[in-house]
């Protein structure tokens, strides 16, 4: 069970720092800090844990401070060293003990562990600098609320070694969000003494961007409390960030077991220590405080080992059954094109759903986006539609912020080889928080991004990236094409989006029209699904390959398809899904059974790609069904810039032709089609 | 830019951004024929980003084909500009507007813009619900086939029209023709240890294989084979200006009528007899193994035979056989006499139950009387050994009467110019020849028989 933020004790500014709350309750809050850490160490020692814990001892005093100042509706985003963060702010030392124990009855259930704690209005996570941009989102999401509710995110000194760190107080400061960014200083990253890998002034920092900053340490920790609360204040005040150092020491090593400095250093530092001193100097009321929370923490030890460790996920109903699809007939008439339908559908879902917010680089009209998608939408829905800094990580940062508050972010990434530099926000924190956080978070993000060559943009802006993005559980990858409308595309997503979503738009077809005409002989069929795959059915014949393909490249599969069957009398069954990942390989198995061969296109290198997988999975469900299988993908090696030499290489209707041909009329006894029997 | 010269200035389409490849013409700004000055505004222009304006170069009268909403290709010609406004469109633009506007003239302008917009490749209009591919269309016209007699819907390749000429194919002929390839499905053991190479099978060999297989899968071969004594059949035959594969067919064609159970086939545990005689003769004399057919050959005299297969031979040498010339056949004659082949075992043809293969004529040393053989395979289920030997004497005997009436030419025997019976034949029926002197002064031979007025 989640201890509510009412156990918190709230202090009111105009009464001064920490007036309303003697002391001594904030250092009986700093004693039980340090007493769970010292049994996890002890525990660990046993073998009672898993993995490792970074005790905060020695820095109890700043979460301590922290919670002392926050009100309900405040948001604390911490790190991997986030005990005395979550304790200060929950005191929830069962279910801390709990989860860090492996059991069900754990803050996430015993899923999430040491550094990944969710609770309400609390997140963490082991990645540094990995929740500054989302404390940048949640902020941007409060700011919306017109209240005064203010993010704090917790950083350390080690933590400004990353650039997500840099992007997210550019923002902050750009954008005034109600951030309080505050670094506990320890002097150490890890094992590494700050002097060797930290260049310049930590306050210096901050101050570049325009923040306003603090500074103090847990030595003293009144004044520690009031420039917490000026600092908060100044935050909620001004709805602007503010940046507050606190000079610290962590007593205990990194993670257990790796400390290397100096033990005359350490020792010092013990001596110095405010619970220490508190305790030394308040002998009987200390000796109350250590019992009282020795035994509370014996309890929640008790406790704990008594629970059911971490159950597995229940299997969702139907995944591991294949279904054959329901098909049905569709007509298409040539209709807008696709970056027209992409804007109409994202003006008509803005002005349906208030909780949409799009952003990204140049997206802001006149401009509206590099490949125009955005065009005149900011003008329409200003404070919703707006431009961000070239910062890709932070977008989508941003994004994973927006979405656990609440809203509807979505992030275009002007070029889809740029995702590279938000992977670890979509990889390490949206594709996580809802299994780490034990199912208490959903993350409703969508990434918009054009993949694709064939326009002479050249090796780093003409790649399709998506495969690596594939396979992320509790994701989804999705690749829009001309053959199903992508206003009603989008429609969709946005009444079901529950997870992160990337959405694959290939550039060539931005200037194409949505549907037409299609083969002659050839019946155009979707689905059931509310993202469907489609099927392009040769009429009146058995089909004698299947080619599986997505996106972008369906124009050129459809070309080659048509001249298949014009020259060479070759019947092709084109299946085409909209959702690369989770695949329903129903309809690609159900077309590979009549026809025996497959062929599997895409744009992007093969290895370990989409191809792979679907004659993974085909081979799984029906082994001995294909006879001959190929797959064609970009060649092995950067993409040209030379536009002819480009075309040449990328995949294109030509070598479709040349390979089908290949994989039918190789086992095929010709018949005589001429005159000469 | 040749305004002084007085020449017409041609205006294309730029190219506005990297990643389109037409726009579409939103408005004229001019109208055709208006006279424009240098920089004035001609045409609206709409891309997947933005609309521009393409302006006059100079000043003169302005010429255009597109009209509004039509897609241009970028690098595309949008209009001229002239001194008389009479300049005549170049014809390399017309291959740059059919880049654009593959399609018909007459294709609705959404087809086109899609087509400009690289989404689709048009392909011919549909004859009621059908596509026929390239090959298949090519078959008809040549044929002069009308589409509508398909009532295959979808997709029709050129076999599909092969088959459907074929008409009355047995059920069975359907899966011969197209095999599908199941899983295991005629797959030999390779063998191990002895290199070998692998060689793909000309068409031609193809489509005669499964026929073949076709012939041996329904039928129980079986055959007879016939020693017939002759004195130079064949070299009479010539000598005579006939043909003794017209004669061989105009013979066979009048015996299968007597012999039905050789023009018939056997399916669903039936004997299908066939109601025509069409006899296909096996030629293989340098454009590959093709077996012509001559239809309703029991109907046709023996110089309408004849000059069929001349004709035949003809369009064979020629590489011009027509389709409907190798389709339909119920019998068949295979000739291996140009080898010198004593005799061989034909295989009987898809879709009939027996074919007659004919030898060479053999001589010993020096002798003037020789052999060749006739071979009949015969499918057991409609017929015996008996049967076809019956056939097969019969047929020997027919031709047996033709030898005596051209071996005495060429063996240059006194013969009754009447009867034109030889001297040797007389002598059998104990008649005599009598020399003559016609009124015209030459000089002839008669017989006693035609003498006395017999």
């Amino acid at each position: 069970m989640l201890k509510h933020m009412s156990a918190v004790v709230v202090a009111e500014e105009k009464a001064g720092a920490g007036a309303a709350v003697p002391l001594a309750e904030h250092y009986a809050r700093a004693v039980l800090i340090r007493q769970v850490e010292q049994t996890l160490l002890d525990l660990f020692a046993r073998g009672e844990l898993f993995g490792t814990v970074h005790t905060c001892i020695g820095q109890e005093w700043t979460g301590v401070a922290v919670a002392a100042c926050l009100r309900r509706g405040d948001v604390v985003l911490s790190n991997h060293r986030c005990h005395g963060h979550y304790l200060a702010l929950t005191d929830d030392v069962e279910g801390l003990i709990a989860e860090i124990m492996g059991r069900q009855t754990g803050v996430c259930g015993g899923r999430g562990g040491s550094q990944h704690l969710c609770a309400e209005g609390f997140f963490s996570n082991g990645v540094q600098g990995g929740m500054t941009p989302a404390a940048a989102g949640l902020a941007l999401a409060l700011k919306r609320l017109n209240g005064d509710q203010i993010v704090v995110a917790f950083i350390g000194d080690g933590t400004l070694g990353e650039g997500t760190v840099y992007e997210s107080l550019n923002i902050v400061s750009k954008w005034q969000l109600p951030v309080l960014i505050l670094l506990e200083n320890n002097l150490y990253a890890q094992s590494t003494f700050h002097e060797q890998t930290l260049a310049g002034d930590i306050l210096a920092r901050p101050a570049a961007f325009g923040i306003p900053t603090f500074e103090a340490n847990t030595w003293q920790p009144e004044e520690l409390l009031a420039q917490t609360l000026q600092a908060i204040g100044q935050v909620r005040r001004t709805r602007g960030p503010c940046f507050l150092r606190v000079d610290t020491y962590r007593l205990m090593a990194h993670s257990k077991g790796d400390d290397n400095r100096d033990p005359q250093e350490v020792k010092r530092h013990w001596e110095r220590d405010p619970v220490t001193v508190f305790l030394g100097a308040h002998g009987e009321e200390g000796a109350k405080m250590q019992q009282a929370a020795q035994r509370r923490v014996a309890a929640a030890v008790e406790e704990a080992r008594k629970a059911p460790f971490a159950a597995p996920l229940p299997e969702s109903p139907g995944s591991a059954a294949l279904r054959l699809p329901q098909w049905h007939r569709a007509e298409l008439p040539v209709g807008e094109r696709v970056v027209t339908c992409i804007h109409d559908a994202l003006r008509r879902n803005l002005r349906r759903d208030e909780r949409i917010v799009l952003i990204g680089e140049d997206i802001e009209g006149p401009y509206g986006g590099a490949f125009k998608v955005t065009r005149d939408l900011s003008a329409e829905f200003p404070g919703r539609v707006f431009n961000t800094p070239i910062s890709e990580a932070a977008i989508v940062g941003l994004g994973n912020g927006l979405a656990l508050a609440g809203l509807r972010p979505v992030c275009e990434l002007m070029f889809g080889d740029f995702l590279t530099l938000a992977a670890d926000q979509f990889i390490n924190h949206a594709a996580k928080f809802r299994y780490m956080y034990n199912d208490r978070v959903r993350v409703p993000l969508i990434i918009r991004t054009p993949m694709g060559g064939k326009r002479g943009y050249g090796a780093t802006h003409s790649q399709s990236l998506e495969k690596h993005f594939l396979g992320l559980p509790d994701t989804q990858v999705l690749a829009i094409h001309h053959r199903f409308d992508p206003g009603e595309f989008y429609d969709r997503l946005f009444a079901t989006v529950d997870r992160p979503t990337l959405v694959i738009e290939n550039k060539l077809l931005y200037a194409a029209r949505v549907g037409g005409a299609i083969s002659d002989g050839f019946a155009l069929e979707y689905t059931d699904d509310s993202l469907p795959t489609t099927r392009l059915r040769p009429e009146g014949t058995s089909s004698d390959l299947t080619i599986v393909c997505y996106g972008g490249m369906l124009p050129d599969v459809e070309k080659a398809v048509d001249a298949l069957f014009e020259e060479h009398e070759i019947a092709c069954e084109v299946i085409c899904p909209m959702r690369l990942y989770p695949l329903d390989v129903g309809p690609i198995l159900e077309s590979v059974l009549k026809s025996r061969r497959l062929l599997l296109v895409e744009e992007g290198l093969g290895f370990a790609a989409f191809g792979a997988e679907v004659a993974a999975q085909i081979l799984e469900h029906a082994p001995g069904v294909v006879e001959v299988m190929a797959r064609i993908a970009s060649p092995e090696h950067p993409i040209p810039s030379c536009g002819p030499l480009e075309k040449e290489l990328l995949p294109g209707e030509k070598h479709i032709i040349q390979r089908a041909r290949e994989m039918v009329l190789a086992g095929r006894p010709q018949m005589d089609t001429d005159e000469h029997g | 830019m040749n305004t002084d010269k007085g020449e017409p200035v041609l205006v294309y389409l730029p190219k506005e951004n990297n990643n389109d490849e037409s726009a579409k013409l939103l408005a004229w700004r001019v109208a055709a024929g208006a006279r424009v000055t240098a920089g004035q505004a001609l045409a609206e222009f709409e891309t997947s980003k933005t609309t521009f304006e393409v302006y006059a170069p100079v000043e003169g009268i302005v010429q255009y084909r597109y009209r509004e909403g039509d897609e241009i290709a970028v690098g595309g010609l949008v209009c001229i500009v002239s001194q008389d406004g009479r300049a005549p469109f170049p014809s390399e633009q017309d291959k740059q507007e059919a880049n654009v506007q593959a399609a018909p003239a007459n294709a609705p302008a959404v087809a086109q813009a899609a087509l400009a917009a690289g989404a689709l490749l048009p392909s011919e209009p549909a004859t009621q619900g059908q596509r026929f591919s390239a090959k298949a269309r090519e078959l008809l016209s040549r044929h002069g086939l009308d589409p509508a007699q398909f009532a295959k819907r979808g997709l029709v390749r050129a076999h599909d029209v092969i088959v459907s000429l074929r008409g009355t194919s047995p059920a069975t002929a359907r899966s011969e023709v197209t095999p599908r390839k199941g899983p295991g499905a005629g797959r030999t053991a390779l063998p191990v240890g002895v290199p070998y190479r692998k060689e793909q099978i000309p068409r031609s060999k193809r489509l005669e294989i499964a026929l073949l297989r076709s012939g041996a899968q329904h039928t129980l071969p079986s055959e007879v084979t016939l020693a017939c004594p002759t004195l130079g059949l064949r070299a009479a035959a010539e000598r005579a200006g006939a043909n003794l594969s017209g004669v061989l067919v105009y013979e066979v064609g009048r015996l299968l009528q007597k012999f039905p159970a050789f023009n018939a086939f056997f399916a669903d545990d039936h004997h299908h007899f066939y109601q025509e005689v069409n006899i296909g003769f096996a030629f293989d004399v340098g454009q590959g193994l093709k077996v012509p057919v001559v239809r309703n050959a029991e109907a046709k005299s023996l110089q309408e035979v004849d000059r069929e297969l001349r004709e035949l031979m003809v369009q064979y040498l020629n590489d011009e056989l027509s389709v409907g010339s190798l389709a339909g056949g119920t019998f068949t004659i295979t000739d291996l006499a140009q080898e010198g082949t004593a005799f061989f075992s034909p295989l009987i043809n898809q879709s009939q139950s027996a074919i007659l293969g004919v030898g060479a004529e053999l001589f010993a040393p020096g002798q003037n009387q020789g052999w060749f053989h006739f071979t009949l395979t015969f499918d057991h289920q409609l017929s015996s050994g008996r049967e076809a030997t019956q056939f097969l004497l019969e047929l020997s005997r027919r031709l047996a009467a033709y030898e005596q009436a051209w071996g005495a030419v060429l063996r240059e025997e006194p013969y009754c110019h009447h009867c034109e019976r030889t001297l040797s034949a007389l002598r059998e029926i104990k008649a005599h020849l009598v020399e003559e002197v016609r009124p015209d002064g030459t000089k002839g031979r008669v017989c006693s028989v035609c003498l006395r007025g017999q």
